[in-house]
């Protein structure tokens, strides 16, 4: 059903007397997948405002080089991916996929603390201790591991999605998983 | 024992929350935000061209990057000009046997101006000339146990070429092996004027003879080197006219 419904939308965003149209149901459909997948990223519900619309506006933006060749949901993924990072690396926070940058324990511990008392945050100990620990990764790697783990998306999507093969993508979220494992563990 | 806990074990539902109407006021300021002439009625069905400015999702083309290569290129031109220019200069810099002379200031530190002094009357000196070195009338007066003869003028300390003669050009020993053209007075017989300066021969091989007798300058001059010393050839220029004794320094390839 959502299926068809992507279709008939991208359908219409190819026509430019119905896009516009066509443009506000695909935010009507798209927002709320967009915006769970930044949160999870950024954790804070402001940032992920930001980052979202700014994600729209650039989908907009970019329509007339939108041709239908991928998933609509896959060409809003990779527009929200890199805004993220776009914003990640506003903050200054280095950018690695393979995962050699380590572990960042300040921020991962900064987290632990801001999350206990972010009134937005519904989780219990072990929840707060394992978003503490995925905003300690480094920010690619920290975007697959919340898109396998959460999203539950297939390796290929996400290699659609980040531009990276799957056979990286693999190693790096088996990397995500032994650092926050040792995270929660050590904090418990 | 303690319990380790794995990833799989834990909750995978996302723990925050959404600030109450977020998403039902999300489309409106998302449509909101879009520039676009399209919000304008449309006359009869008929839809309206788009004014609004499309921003293309491609990088754009950076409309001075050639300025950055004429920098590179200006910088390499920059570069080459100082190198170019150090190395005339280094060649036109005081040189030559004289700079190879260790522990004698006076001879190993002086400029070439300064070493270079006109011989003049030189057979009515009487004495010897050191014909491929410089004479240095100075250090004659202080070395030598004969003082110098009366009528004989010291050159002036700063070499200035003769207004009639082609200026000598004076090169480093070891860089440039061009021969000194030697300067003389036309028309006079007897007095050989000109300045003598001496080069190495390009293969390295001493031109001069090496088992002449050490001088007088040398045998003071504890610290000279021996090649300065022994690139002395003793010649009596007393009894030799001018163009003699330029053809015989021609002929012994002293120039």
């Amino acid at each position: 059903m959502s299926i068809d419904k992507e279709k008939d939308i991208t359908a219409r965003l190819l026509d430019k007397s119905t896009r516009r149209k066509a443009f506000e149901d695909m935010v009507n459909m798209f927002s709320s997948r967009l915006y769970w997948q930044i949160r999870r990223m950024l954790t804070y519900h402001d940032d992920t405002d930001d980052v979202l619309q700014n994600t729209f506006i650039k989908a907009w933006n970019g329509m007339e080089s939108f041709r239908g060749d991928s998933k609509l949901s896959t060409w809003l993924y990779k527009i929200a991916y890199n805004e993220t990072l776009t914003f990640i690396s506003k903050q200054r926070e280095t950018i690695s996929i393979d995962g050699t940058t380590d572990f960042d324990d300040e921020n991962s511990t900064s987290m632990l603390n801001t999350l206990e008392s972010d009134s937005y945050f519904d989780g219990d100990e072990t929840m707060r201790l394992l978003q503490a620990a995925v905003a300690g990764l480094p920010a690619k790697q920290r975007s697959v591991f919340t898109m396998k783990y959460f999203d539950d998306m297939k390796y290929e999507d996400i290699a659609e999605v980040t531009g990276t093969s799957v056979g990286a993508l693999k190693a790096s979220y088996h990397l995500a998983v032994k650092k926050i494992e040792e995270f929660i563990n050590n904090h418990e | 024992m303690e319990k380790r806990i794995h990833i799989e074990d834990i909750d995978r539902k996302t723990p925050f929350r959404v600030p109450d109407g977020y998403f039902e006021g999300l489309t409106g300021r998302v449509m909101a935000s879009i520039s676009d002439g399209s919000e304008e009625a449309v006359d009869n069905g008929a839809p309206h061209e788009s004014n609004s400015k499309v921003v293309g999702m491609l990088p754009r083309r950076n409309k001075f990057g050639w300025v950055k290569w004429l920098a590179a290129a200006a910088c390499i031109c920059g570069v080459v000009f100082l190198i170019a220019n150090q190395q005339d200069s280094d060649e036109t810099a005081g040189g030559g046997p004289t700079a190879n002379v260790k522990g004698n200031p006076s001879v190993s530190e002086n400029s070439d101006a300064e070493d270079i002094q006109t011989v003049s009357s030189t057979e009515q000196a009487g004495g010897k000339v050191y014909a491929n070195n410089t004479y240095d009338l100075s250090r004659h007066a202080h070395r030598s146990s004969t003082p110098p003869p009366a009528n004989i003028t010291p050159a002036p300390a700063t070499y200035k070429p003769s207004a009639t003669a082609p200026a000598a050009k004076v090169q480093t020993a070891s860089v440039d092996l061009k021969p000194v053209t030697p300067v003389r007075t036309a028309g006079k017989e007897n007095l050989a004027t000109r300045t003598i300066r001496t080069v190495t021969p390009p293969n390295g091989v001493n031109a001069f003879s090496t088992n002449a007798p050490k001088t007088d300058m040398a045998d003071n001059d504890a610290s000279t080197t021996d090649s300065y010393s022994q690139e002395y050839d003793l010649i009596d220029y007393t009894n030799m006219s001018s163009s003699e004794i330029y053809e015989y320094l021609a002929g012994n390839e002293y120039y």
